[in-house]
């Protein structure tokens, strides 16, 4: 076997494998950095805290694959966990149950979700145009709605909604992290199962050879955004319940780390290119990352600076492994 | 060679340059002398651009050398040959469309003042007396988008004079200009000529060959054939030079069974691209379209499947009348195509050989959201058994495969859903000459099934080997409909190249 192959075969285990080594290395550094890291608590707490970006990354992977994006995943998160914890506010104090509240509440909040990312995707396959910029439109028309409908100011005394949020099963697995599995089981079996998923990406990795097969690129886009709007609707329920209000300036930016960890789990922003699997480990690395920064006392504004040379590292690597054979 | 208005300015000596699978150039060799125009002329694929780019410095060669004004001519760029005297007029001009004339006639060449204040006064006085050398006056503030096809190219034209080009390159600069911008093109050219300017121009259209030309280069195959002054041609000489060739290839024999019409097509048009295109295809049947490149052929094809609009025009299959509003439609109908540019069209290269070949069998053979991945496999299987692609596995990337191959795997893509009718845009191109044997097979084998396959073809010899009839476009209208028996290759290329 020559040099090549060698450095080939290296290669294809690196994009196969590379992600998980990555993950156990960190996972080692951190056991023995912190004697807590490993501990039950900190593992179901570091799990709790990436629920609701890890969820929004599963949104984000699917249109990243089709070669899309969104930039308003932040605002829109803020704007539907408001509707959320105002509905059930509303709801509850007209006198209805916590449990129909609930899920009109929750339900309320999908639906918002569902409709804006419908107006970015119709927008941007009617026209033709950049998603970058139209989801950019969105971040800030979404977040001045949110303003709107909260009158500027915190929703507070959400009621027994929080339980969302904050409640665990037998006071140990917090329902959060349970939704979080269930939308990586839909996203994985979108991808993997569904001809919607093959269209996904089909039209990212080649939208010409796609439409010569007769997939429509329109349908196949708008319907992604349609589920990441779904994904975006539960992650804002969480996140607002998770913090006991409706805080219409809160998750700012929170589409960045989604992004950013669809990208270190091996998503091209070219589209055509990406999995569940590594996003959600990506996810799991920036967890774990800021997880292991906040036991040894770092202050927040190096993990910015640390998570910022994360993203370029991973994107060298990804050129470096993926972009050579051309 | 009776002329003798200057040295030679460029001569080839045993030039050659090859690409997997292909030899592009071979060892070519013959001279350019100084002030003359000097035509190349040869079929498609014959080696003419890949000429031009060698000289221009785009490609590097193989063998042989090159020596321009007597001394060995090695660019390593397009740019770097228009600084030393040779420019080249591209078919799609390099241009910036947002940019002003001026702008782009001094990109990468800006006048600066000490050396970094972009001088705008100075260029702008400057592109203007070339211009008004030239007698042209442009506004030279407009962008570049905003003005013509042929202005454009006049701008070309300055921007390589003003560079000191002795020699320049122009190939098929007449493909889309209007008659009397080709009238005004041709004035051009004779005054450049007449300042002692060199002009290598590639052309299909003889009467500009006759008009223009002093010399003539034929090409064949990668081969140079014959130059020699204009006057020693006829045009009926040109075309047996151009198309004389024995078979090189053998092909399958064809003996199929011609049934019944499937696919009739009445009248289709498409303003400024095609008009009046009818014809029809039989079971079983090959029929082969001809025409130079740009006479319209896979414009009619995308039209008539649904990729492309269409302003008129009726289509039937099987005796049902279409209506063809997408490509769907026509998959649903059972009309299939294999586009010519299969990195383009025909595949998504970063994903694997089972979702490619599965891509439109999804939606057209299984039609359900959730994928029956066991059928799907055994389809796939199937597919990879039948047009024997040869994959390390299901999970392998398509761009990783041979041309060959990936070009199975379109061709297996189709068939998952059994079309009746199969439009392929040059079914071998770029491919090894194993591979097109198999594929000729295969095609054998679809007709003999009862399937019609309409096959646009550039290659003379793959288009006389394999097709059963042969229907010739030019300028976007049907020139004419010869049979197996009627199609040589002196007769085609008279109906392609027109009078």
């Amino acid at each position: 076997m020559n040099n090549k192959q060698t450095k080939e075969k290296i290669l294809a285990f690196y994009n196969k494998y590379g992600i998980i080594i990555i993950l156990v290395g960190l996972l080692i550094i951190c056991s023995i950095l912190s004697p807590v890291f490993l501990s039950k608590e900190n593992i179901v707490n570091l799990l709790s805290q990436i629920a609701v970006v890890t969820i929004l990354t599963c949104g984000i992977t699917l249109l990243i694959i089709a070669g899309q994006t969104d930039l308003s995943g932040g605002s829109i998160v803020a704007l539907t966990g408001c509707v959320c914890v105002g509905t059930f506010k509303q709801l509850s104090e007209g006198g209805m149950g916590d449990w129909p509240a609930g899920i009109l509440a929750v339900l309320s909040a999908i639906a918002i979700g569902m409709a804006l990312n419908f107006v970015s995707g119709v927008i941007i396959t009617k026209f033709k145009a950049p998603a970058f910029i139209v989801t950019l439109a969105m971040m800030q028309a979404g977040r001045g709605i949110c303003y709107i409908y909260t009158g500027g100011t915190p929703i507070y005394k959400i009621g027994n909604i929080v339980k969302l949020g904050q409640g665990r099963i037998r006071g140990v697995l917090p329902y959060s992290v349970i939704i979080m599995f269930l939308c990586i089981a839909v996203t994985w079996f979108i991808l993997k199962k569904m001809r919607l998923g093959r269209h996904i990406y089909a039209v990212g990795g080649n939208v010409e050879s796609a439409v010569a097969s007769g997939i429509s690129m329109q349908w196949t886009i708008i319907k992604t955004y349609l589920i990441h709007g779904v994904f975006v609707g539960i992650a804002g329920a969480l996140f607002m319940t998770r913090i006991n209000s409706g805080q219409p300036a809160e998750a700012v930016g929170l589409e960045f780390d989604a992004i950013t960890a669809a990208i270190i789990g091996g998503a091209s922003l070219s589209g055509g290119i990406g999995s569940v699997y590594g996003s959600i480990i990506g996810s799991v690395i920036i967890g774990v990352i800021t997880n292991i920064l906040t036991l040894k006392s770092v202050q927040s504004y190096y993990q910015m600076i640390i998570t910022g040379v994360i993203i370029v590292l991973a994107v060298i690597l990804d050129i470096v492994t993926k972009g050579k054979k051309e | 060679m009776g002329h003798s208005e200057g040295e030679m300015i460029l001569e080839f000596r045993h030039v050659g340059k090859s690409f997997p699978g292909v030899k592009a150039l071979d060892d070519i060799s013959f001279g350019v002398r100084r002030g003359t125009i000097h035509c190349l002329i040869g079929e498609n694929g014959a080696g003419k651009s890949t000429l031009m780019k060698v000289i221009n410095g785009m490609y590097k060669l193989d063998e042989g050398e090159i020596l321009f004004e007597g001394k060995p001519w090695t660019p390593k760029s397009s740019a770097q040959a228009r600084t030393q005297g040779i420019a080249m007029i591209h078919q799609e001009l390099n241009i910036i469309p947002e940019m002003t004339i001026v702008q782009n006639m001094y990109l990468g060449k800006e006048i600066l003042k000490k050396g970094l204040v972009v001088n705008d006064r100075a260029m702008r006085q400057e592109a203007e007396e070339y211009l008004r050398q030239q007698g042209l006056h442009y506004p030279l503030n407009r962008k570049m988008k905003d003005i013509s096809l042929a202005e454009a190219q006049m701008i070309e034209i300055i921007k390589a004079i003003s560079c000191g080009a002795r020699i320049i390159l122009m190939d098929e600069p007449t493909s889309s200009l209007t008659e009397k911008e080709v009238q005004f093109l041709i004035d051009k050219i004779f005054e450049l000529k007449e300042k002692g300017i060199t002009i290598i121009y590639i052309s299909h259209k003889m009467e500009e060959v006759f008009k223009l030309a002093d010399y003539v280069s034929i090409f064949r195959d990668g081969k140079h054939i014959v130059t020699g002054v204009r006057e020693e041609f006829t045009r009926a000489s040109i075309i047996e030079k151009m198309v004389g060739r024995e078979m090189k290839e053998i092909y399958p024999p064809r003996n199929a069974k011609v049934g019944e019409v499937l696919l009739k097509v009445e009248n289709l048009s498409r303003k400024g691209v095609f008009e009046n295109i009818s014809f029809e295809v039989r079971s079983g049947e090959i029929l082969g379209v001809s025409g130079l490149v740009g006479a319209g052929r896979t414009e009619i094809a995308r039209s008539l499947i649904g990729l492309d609009p269409k302003d008129s025009g009726d289509v039937w299959c099987d005796g049902k009348k279409l209506e063809i509003r997408s490509i769907n439609d026509s998959i649903k109908n059972g009309i299939a195509m294999i586009s010519e540019d299969r990195r383009r069209y025909g595949l998504v290269l970063l994903r694997d050989v089972e979702e490619n070949v599965s891509m439109v069998a999804l939606k057209h053979k299984f039609d359900k959201k959730v994928i029956p991945l066991k059928r799907e496999r055994a389809l796939v299987q199937e597919m990879i058994d039948d047009f024997a692609i040869k994959t390390p596995s299901f999970e392998t990337e398509v761009k990783t495969l041979s041309g060959g191959n990936q070009q199975k795997v379109v061709l297996a893509k189709w068939m998952a859903v059994n079309p009746k009718v199969l439009i392929m845009d040059e079914p071998t191109r770029g491919i090894d000459v194993g591979t097109k044997y198999e594929i000729y097979k295969m095609m054998n084998r679809l007709t003999d099934a009862g399937m019609a396959i309409i096959m646009i073809d550039s290659d003379m010899d793959e288009l006389l080997g394999m097709s059963d009839r042969v229907l010739i476009i030019r300028r976007g209208e049907i020139a004419g409909e010869l049979s197996r028996e009627e199609a040589v290759p002196n007769v085609v290329m008279d109906l392609a190249v027109g009078g």
